[in-house]
């Protein structure tokens, strides 16, 4: 009995629920449990075979206890691909029982890269390309999903590799229903090719640039070139010397490039262009190399991420700027909007507008919603702040700026404004800070998987979320109590 | 296939977990879901479909709920090897998040009464009665597997018929043991006083089902009219002094109407020290056919409680229990003088009571907790409070720190009679099992001096297979 004693003897560890979880050793859905371990937050998980793995979820109890009031209603798919619910993650692809639409399509139009970075989560590399008929279906399958889409992202592998990529983005601009188009991209072959990049900033794409910081040396380990550095600063540059649109998504790894966000937000807050930060803490593969530590218990968590924004803002951001997204899971994203004054202040948009009607028209996507619904709420609380003039902070020039959006707004009329329209709003005005927690194996959470509104559409029409298509490689076995034996084979395509 | 009524509102996913299949005891796939203000415990059973079951009356709680940071101890000792998974295994095994705060011996499956509502298993045809070693052992094994506890709970079946009862209760007297509390459902000792007397003589606390004043409604759930005979076991306490909880299952569309009476005979009567509200569990060999079936979560019994004393005692004087899950207990602390009821949670904010909490049920009049208080009556002197609020607090203060130093005990004992607690507590049965509540439970069965089990653990998957207290079919 000795070898079981005290398993729970450390001291300070406290069990808050239970959900289901991956095994770190061999990915099988076990019954997991949520702990608080000091002030971390801890995911315990109980294989049968390779008993007690964990991982760390979150850095802040405190945080994390306070996100769990972060939720809102799903939004229901026009359509779903999958008609019959035959147990999670099994039957994804949106199965009757998934919990949110998607919000943020992202295409995979080619599997082939330029770079082999050393932390890319996409394995098992094929030769695989959309071709341009397929990526068409593929849009317009999200169309009969989904209704209006704000924003496609079209990623790969590395999708500026695509020998048609114009024409997929093309293929894609011509649906009324799409509105933004943006390309998730290394920079590598735009910095090399100024017509390509010139041909996506005549299209209005969005270039969402992986952008880890400026060192070298980031780009050496995490990337394997530390060119890139160099390559990304003067791919920046052009882009806005084209007047293009960019947004920086940056992965952020424990001990690599924490401080490497000051020199993100230098840029951010610099350039009118750049519309968003998207930071992504690294998520975990077993394959890494040994310089990047692969530590489950050790992960970079939403809350240090804030903390380290906040620290290197100079003073521009406050924890308190940043709010879980609850359409989402709240332990997925948190994120702040910043609106920037005709004098060139940035103030939040949280410390403007009531929290509940900020919580009521956040959404996860780099621009503020733009549906008539929203833009009534937003005009409503702007009035409020107008009429309320005594608690704003840089009152004069936030109310001057306030009353330029409310005449613009008045000038795209009731009706609902397009996407592009209220993007070239929002563009002058406002911009957004998100961060982004992906699963790997290890912080795999099934609650999170069933909320997420990020999307893989696949060519047989299913939609996956990310972190299931990421994390997901092993046939479910009988872990909790009586649950039935599944396999992860999936049924073909129904509806 | 449903039990619940189930509006077409807006559905608003919170968590995944596993839960029960009502119809072949399956452990399947499960999830926390709100449609609208409520929230669901739903099942999807391969073979029978999605089931859901009511578990909170408002989101708004729920959440609020969930948000109190979890307190207690991790199991002092594991027990048994995780095989299988939750609730095979139980023992506590590795997966076990809480340590055991309250034993619940059953020593007898003896009962005078066939309750429509009764949730457990009791054979009939074969009387056991525990033996004195056996109960030792068993005592033994507890302290030796949880450490101390504040709190041992006696029940059955109906534990006065066991005929060695006063000799079981000496062994239960130990340092170790702070004190015992007796289940009975009155029947005996409203006959029997020598019993009483001896109850009282070795200072166990009982613990008496209380119902419902309506003999149409006792006969319902009791199967037959015990109602003059509950009232007179609650005056041979009252004579004989012992300080007793009063139990009361609350049914949906059945006693509702008995919660108000029993609220104030609770508050009223110097003798009652505490008032349980348990929720009807639809399990065991009465509940589990009892219809109609109609889940009533603690949040909503505290709402209930709020209209029945006419918001006298508000839900916002209720908190969750730290050491147990949010939906299996809520507690609220009040203080009575002169005909006036106060919520301890006026003068304390929620989250220094949970830290006077964090061990258990009980909450301890230590030093640190008499500076939090006159703190407080400070603050709400200064603010200009309620001379009355001020009048009260200042007697009771008196009473339990008084100049001339008494023992923890007596202290404890006397913060009792100052602070009634009204618990609210709600079983699970196969509708509303749930692994993360399971996991963190803390009233937990000895078995055979080799395994400690979360008592709705217990119930729902152990006991019907112990052929002491049924028959396996």
């Amino acid at each position: 009995m000795n070898r079981l004693n005290n398993a729970a003897g450390m001291v300070d560890e406290i069990c808050h629920s239970a959900t289901q979880g991956l095994c770190n050793t061999c990915g099988q859905l076990t019954d997991a449990r949520i702990v608080f371990r000091g002030e971390q937050v801890v995911l315990q998980k109980w294989c049968l075979e390779h008993g007690q793995t964990e991982a760390l979820i979150c850095s802040d109890k405190a945080w994390y206890l306070s996100s769990g009031g972060f939720v809102k209603p799903g939004t229901e798919p026009r359509q779903r691909a999958v008609t019959e619910f035959n147990g999670c993650p099994d039957s994804c692809g949106l199965c009757p029982e998934h919990q949110q639409h998607t919000c943020v399509p992202i295409v995979e139009i080619t599997d082939r890269c330029n770079l082999a970075c050393p932390i890319c989560l996409v394995r098992d590399r094929c030769e695989q390309e959309l071709t341009v008929a397929q990526a068409s279906a593929m849009f317009d399958r999200l169309v009969r999903y989904e209704g209006q889409i704000n924003m496609v992202t079209l990623s790969g592998g590395e999708p500026t590799v695509h020998p048609h990529l114009l024409d997929i983005v093309d293929a894609a601009r011509e649906r009324r229903e799409i509105g933004v188009v943006s390309v998730s991209t290394n920079g590598v072959a735009l910095a090399r090719d100024d017509d390509l990049l010139q041909a996506l900033v005549d299209r209005e794409v969005v270039i969402s640039l992986q952008y880890d910081g400026h060192s070298a040396d980031v780009y050496r380990i995490l990337r394997g070139d530390p060119a890139l550095a160099e390559l990304k600063q003067r791919l920046i540059e052009r882009v806005v010397e084209l007047g293009g649109l960019l947004s920086l998504t940056v992965t952020l790894a424990r001990g690599i490039n924490e401080d490497q966000l000051s020199g993100v937000l230098e840029r951010f807050f610099g350039h009118d262009q750049i519309l968003s930060i998207m930071v992504h803490p690294l998520a975990y593969r077993p394959r890494q190399t040994p310089e990047i530590a692969c530590d489950p218990s050790d992960i970079i968590t939403i809350p240090d991420v804030v903390r380290l924004l906040s620290e290197q803002s100079g003073g521009r951001l406050v924890r308190s700027d940043f709010v879980p997204l609850p359409c989402s899971h709240p332990s997925c994203f948190a994120l702040t909007y910043v609106l920037k004054t005709d004098d060139g202040k940035f103030v939040s948009l949280p410390r403007l507008i009531d929290l509940e009607t900020y919580l009521d028209v956040i959404k996860n996507q780099a621009l503020l919603s733009t549906d008539a619904e929203n833009l009534g709420k937003i005009k409503d609380a702007i009035y409020a702040l107008w009429s309320a003039q005594n608690a704003v902070p840089d009152q004069e020039s936030v109310l001057r700026t306030v009353r330029q959006i409310l005449l613009q707004m008045n000038r795209l009329g009731n009706d609902t404004p397009s996407p592009r329209d209220a993007l070239s709003l929002g563009l002058r005005h406002v911009k957004s800070i998100f961060i982004h927690q992906f699963m790997d194996r290890a912080t795999f959470d099934l609650s999170r998987a069933i909320k997420c509104c990020n999307h893989y559409p696949g060519a047989d029409g299913r939609l996956q979320p990310v972190c299931v298509r990421n994390t997901i490689t092993a046939p479910r076995a009988t872990s909790g109590g009586a649950g039935r034996e599944r396999t992860t084979t999936p049924d073909p395509p129904r509806g | 296939m449903s039990c619940c009524q189930i509006g077409g509102d807006e559905q608003t996913f919170l968590s995944a977990t596993k839960g029960m299949c009502r119809e072949c005891r399956e452990i399947v796939d499960a999830r926390y879901v709100a449609r609208g203000e409520r929230v669901f415990l739903e099942r999807h059973c391969p073979s029978h479909g999605k089931q859901t079951a009511l578990v909170a009356r408002r989101l708004s709680s729920y959440l609020e709920m969930m948000r109190t940071p979890p307190g207690g101890q991790p199991p002092r000792r594991v027990l048994t090897e995780r095989q299988g998974g939750c609730p095979t295994s139980c023992g506590p095994c590795s997966f076990h998040g809480q340590n055991c705060h309250l034993p619940v011996f059953s020593i007898t499956n003896a009962c005078d009464l066939r309750c429509p509502i009764c949730f457990t298993y009791n054979r009939t045809d074969q009387t056991f009665f525990m033996s004195e070693e056996a109960f030792v052992e068993q005592i033994d094994f507890v302290i030796d597997a949880a450490g101390p506890v504040d709190l041992v709970n006696i029940t059955g079946g109906e534990p006065t018929l066991h005929p060695e009862l006063p000799r079981l209760l000496r062994h239960a007297r130990r340092p170790e043991i702070g004190r015992i509390t007796v289940n009975t459902n009155g029947l005996n000792l409203a006959r029997n006083p020598g019993l009483a007397r001896e109850l009282a003589d070795l200072g166990v606390y009982l613990i008496l089902s209380f119902d419902t004043f309506n003999p149409r409604t006792s006969q319902a759930i009791h199967g037959r009219d015990i109602v003059e005979a509950k009232l007179s076991a609650l005056e041979t306490a009252e004579r004989y002094g012992i300080p007793t909880t009063l139990l009361m299952v609350l049914i949906k569309s059945v006693n509702e109407a008995d919660l108000a009476p029993v609220v104030e005979l609770a508050l009223s009567r110097d003798i009652v020290r505490s008032l349980t509200i348990q929720t009807m569990t639809y399990t065991g060999q009465g509940g589990g056919e009892f219809l109609p079936r109609a889940h009533l979560p603690v949040d909503e019994v505290e709402e209930l409680i709020e209209a029945a004393t006419s918001g006298r005692i508000p839900r916002a004087a209720f908190m969750p229990l730290p050491s147990a899950h949010p939906l299996c207990y809520g507690v609220a602390y009040l203080m009575s003088h002169g005909g006036a009821t106060h919520c301890l949670t006026e003068l304390l904010d929620k989250s220094t009571i949970g830290q006077y909490l964090q061990e258990g049920y009980l909450l301890r009049p230590s030093d640190e907790l008499e500076i939090e208080l006159k703190q407080a009556i400070d603050r709400l002197w200064s603010e200009g409070g309620d001379p009355e609020v001020l009048s009260t607090l200042k007697s009771m203060m008196t009473d339990l720190f008084p100049a001339q130093p008494i023992t923890v005990a007596e202290r404890q004992r006397r913060a009792e009679k100052q602070l009634k607690t009204i618990y609210v507590h709600a079983h699970m049965d196969e509708d509303t099992w749930e692994l993360g509540r399971a996991v963190r439970c803390p009233d937990q069965v000895p078995v055979d001096g080799k395994q400690l089990i979360g008592a709705c653990n217990y119930n729902l998957f152990y006991r019907m297979r112990d052929e002491r207290f049924w028959v396996t079919r």
